[in-house]
């Protein structure tokens, strides 16, 4: 067993380094305890050998949950998977870091491993008697704390002691809230995102995905799973969930009652605990309506189906963008949305349409994959924003785009500027929202990632709004992204043994390193004023170290020990910096500033170069020498272009003077042999 | 350029300008001669030896004043005094010795008169021909050496500065 490194305190909310006396067995993987997106290893506690213990390793390219992990560690609930540390671990000898979260190991094993495959189905009672009070007490605690444990299905259920007696829900923090539920065991407005752009949801979501784990275990499988997703997900929204799911499951009626309040895709009319245990106390609680939906009077025909409601409708047009295009040309489209469908969410759509016709005439370009996704959520304001190939609320863009960035996928990341950049999750979220409530918190995160998005430059992007939908995601630079680095602190650490490995082959300010600091530092955007400044491989490399300076004084207040000198790393930015040199216009004073930076390198202080860069009496003593020399460059430019220019008239003027001269001369001859004639001089 | 040479728009050759302008100049000429000649015929009348004596000793100078045009002025105007410097103290002798053809006639045979006289026409010449060449050498002289201290100055400041564009 390898032992984690000594611990340090957390900074600014990012995870410190795991407690030592946790020893993880890195070389061990549990395969029988492993997440999907996340692997287990044996563990040990130094302090209480005989507990039975294993640990997580995080995937630090998935935007995981970690926030959460404060407030399960201090929960005590005998049916949720127990928290008992986590924090940073080296994973193996070449630096290799992960979250490492040490739980309970449940010794029963899991209830189900792959309920795609099929298992014995449970009886009525057995469900009622020790599933359903254990899940309910499972995810209470974490209701009242307003969050959702958004991963309850039968196989991440599991049994805490070896009789298989006592049910504990599994751990909820290994990836974004749902990723790795199927999407049956997701309210529909879920189940129709990406599995990585779904929100981080409210409890409604868990009582939804408890209905569909019921329902798991009385059919002995996962519901409606002979169905294509795209059916279901489409026959869901036409005839609801719960007609959907229960399908050809026969349960009592009682029961039926119980799972009609679970899967009402109404999440205000879903049961909650309270109807539940009301329900489990045999008292009457009268199952939800059915939602009255707007339908109009005549179909709308698309790919070969009649289509009379909006929420099917934005489906199939999101599922089929290419049709979408075209039916977006058609007047009988339109003319349906404002006429026939007798919808007032409609009415946007129509105006989606008119703003995309307007659009030669002067007005703003709509394009026509923005007006597509514009009118699949004037159709289904619930719904996520559907836009090409994405398909991501907007509280789950961050993980969806993080997604992307683990894939390498340029053109999903580029797909998520588009969204961000048209202010569809801004839309969305209005269209979601009762329009006297505030705007959600989330909208002005958005106002703020547009501003982010377009401006130019070290440190913004669509990377920046990366790391800003993601505060617990590590930096994903391919330099240190295996090192997992959470805090600036640690990306320091990281770039400094990369410094130290690669030499000046370093890049130590790439895009991703930028915008992580740039984040974590909450550098607002200048609206393109610092851009202007920044332009060209001189100025972009000042900036470089301007962010990585700002990212260690910063380090050195939080964590002293971790960013205290970083000689290496300083080696490398003086390397870099010689086209920042040129900013000097004095040769003398560059080959003097090369001297001074490697001395200042060898004191690890990356302020301590920029301030040198950046020394205002050098730089206004250059600027003003610069300046005189430019004036006399100029004056002996002119005074050689203006005797140049000068010499035949002067010459022929010197010619002129010459003759004038020697005129005067034999005048002055004359007058001579005159004054010795007349004084008598004879030849 | 086109606009105002008259040859590229097809209008009279220079040398029709030159002809019409040198017009004047000859007519000035012309009364000066006419002049020169009353007052030579005056002159001759009244003082015949100093007319004989000047007329073969400002010979050089009657070439150059025949020959010049209005540009070559400075050259009459250098070989001319110079010319009557030479010829003036020959005359003052022939006062000297009384005035007579027989004198005027015997100076002009000497070699040291006529050297004297045409010498200085020469020297004039020589003047007028070397003065301009030699102010011409003076300023080539110091505009090399204006050069010479802008091209060190500029070379010294791109050592020191640098004025590359940015």
């Amino acid at each position: 067993m390898s032992q984690s490194r000594v611990p340090t305190a957390g900074e600014s909310g990012a995870p410190g380094a795991l407690p030592s006396r946790f020893r993880i067995a890195f070389e061990e993987c549990d395969a029988g305890l492993s997440q999907p997106l996340a692997r287990a290893y044996a563990a040990e506690d130094g302090r209480k050998e005989h507990e039975a213990l294993y640990a997580l390793a995080l995937d630090p390219a998935v935007a995981g949950r970690s926030a959460l992990l404060r407030t399960l560690m201090d929960l005590r609930n005998p049916h949720l998977q127990r928290v008992l540390a986590y924090g940073m671990a080296e994973k193996g000898r070449n630096g290799e870091r992960a979250l490492v979260v040490v739980l309970e190991k449940p010794l029963g094993g899991r209830l189900v491993h792959d309920p795609s495959l099929g298992f014995q189905a449970w009886r009525e009672e057995a469900v009622l008697g020790r599933v359903l009070p254990a899940l309910l007490d499972a995810v209470a605690p974490l209701h009242e704390r307003g969050l959702a444990h958004r991963a309850l299905r039968p196989d991440n259920l599991f049994y805490s002691d070896a009789a298989r007696t006592t049910l504990v829900a599994g751990e909820c923090v290994s990836g974004p809230p749902g990723a790795s539920q199927p999407p049956v065991f997701e309210p529909i407005e879920q189940a129709l995102a990406d599995p990585f752009g779904r929100a981080e949801g409210d409890p409604t979501c868990d009582y939804f995905a408890l209905g569909v784990t019921l329902l798991s275990l009385l059919k002995g499988g996962v519901p409606s799973a002979e169905r294509p997703t795209g059916e279901t997900n489409l026959a869901r929204l036409v005839h609801g969930s719960y007609r959907v799911l229960l399908g050809e499951i026969r349960v009592s009626y009682a029961m039926a009652d119980l799972l009609a309040g679970l899967l009402s895709d109404d999440p205000a009319r879903r049961w909650g605990e309270a109807e539940v245990r009301r329900w489990l106390a045999k008292e009457p609680v009268e199952p939800p309506a059915p939602t009255a939906r707007a339908r109009a009077l005549r179909p709308y025909r698309f790919l070969e189906r009649d289509f009379f409601e909006a929420r099917p409708l934005a489906q199939a047009l999101a599922d089929n963008w290419e049709e979408a295009r075209r039916a977006l040309e058609t007047a009988r489209f339109g003319t349906w949305l404002e006429r026939d469908l007798n919808d007032p969410d409609a009415a946007d759509a129509a105006d989606a349409i008119r703003a995309h016709a307007d659009a030669s005439k002067g007005a703003r370009k709509t394009g026509e994959d923005e007006t597509i996704a514009r009118i699949c959520l004037a159709l289904d304001p619930l719904a996520p924003i559907r836009y090409r190939q994405m398909s991501a609320l907007a509280g789950g863009l961050g993980p969806w785009l993080a997604e992307a960035a683990r894939r390498h996928d340029e053109e999903a990341m580029q797909t998520a500027a588009q969204v961000i950049a048209c202010a569809l999750p801004v839309r969305a979220l209005e269209a979601r929202s009762d329009s006297k409530a505030p705007v959600h918190g989330l909208a002005a995160l958005f106002r703020k990632l547009d501003a982010l998005l377009h401006e130019p430059g070290l440190g913004f992007g669509i990377e920046r709004c990366l790391y800003e939908l993601n505060p617990g995601l590590s930096c994903r630079s391919p330099v240190v992204a295996e090192r997992a680095a959470l805090s600036v602190a640690d990306l320091l650490r990281a770039l400094e043994d990369a410094a130290a490995r690669l030499g000046s082959e370093l890049n130590p300010v790439d895009r991703h390193v930028a915008a992580f600091i740039g984040s974590r530092l909450a550098i607002p955007a200048s609206g393109g004023q610092a851009a202007k400044g920044n332009a060209g491989v001189r100025l972009e490399r000042l900036a470089g170290l301007r962010l990585l300076a700002l990212a260690q004084v910063r380090a050195r207040k939080e964590a002293p020990e971790r960013a205290a000198a970083l000689p290496q790393l300083c080696a490398v930015m003086v390397r870099r910096l010689a086209p920042a040199l040129s900013g000097f216009r004095s040769k003398r004073l560059r080959v003097k500033m090369r001297e001074r930076l490697a001395g200042a390198a060898s004191q690890g202080s990356l302020a301590d170069l920029l301030n040198l860069l950046l020394d205002p009496d050098l730089v206004r003593r250059d600027t003003e020498g610069f300046a005189v020399a430019v004036e006399e460059l100029r004056a002996i430019l002119t005074e050689r272009r203006a005797i140049e220019r000068g010499v035949e008239p002067q010459r022929r003027e010197a010619r002129i003077v010459g003759a004038q001269i020697s005129a005067a001369l034999s005048y002055a001859v004359l007058a001579a042999s005159l004054v010795a004639s007349v004084l008598g001089w004879r030849p | 350029v086109a606009a105002v040479n008259p040859t590229s728009q097809g209008g009279a050759p220079p040398a029709a300008t030159d002809s019409s302008e040198r017009r004047p100049f000859i007519a000035r000429r012309l009364a000066a001669v006419i002049a020169a000649t009353i007052a030579a015929g005056v002159v001759a009348g009244l003082a015949q030896p100093t007319f004989v004596l000047a007329l073969a000793g400002l010979l050089p100078s009657l070439v150059v004043f025949v020959a010049s045009s209005s540009a070559r002025r400075t050259l009459l105007l250098t070989v001319a005094p110079i010319n009557l410097a030479g010829v003036a103290p020959v005359i003052f002798e022939l006062w000297s010795r009384g005035h007579a053809l027989e004198t005027a006639l015997h100076l002009l045979s000497e070699v040291e008169t006529l050297a004297l006289m045409y010498g200085a026409a020469a020297g004039g010449w020589l003047l007028a021909w070397l003065s301009p060449k030699i102010a011409y050498m003076i300023a080539d002289i110091r505009w090399d050496y204006r050069l010479k201290a802008l091209d060190a100055r500029e070379g010294d400041l791109r050592e020191e500065w640098d004025f590359s564009e940015r």
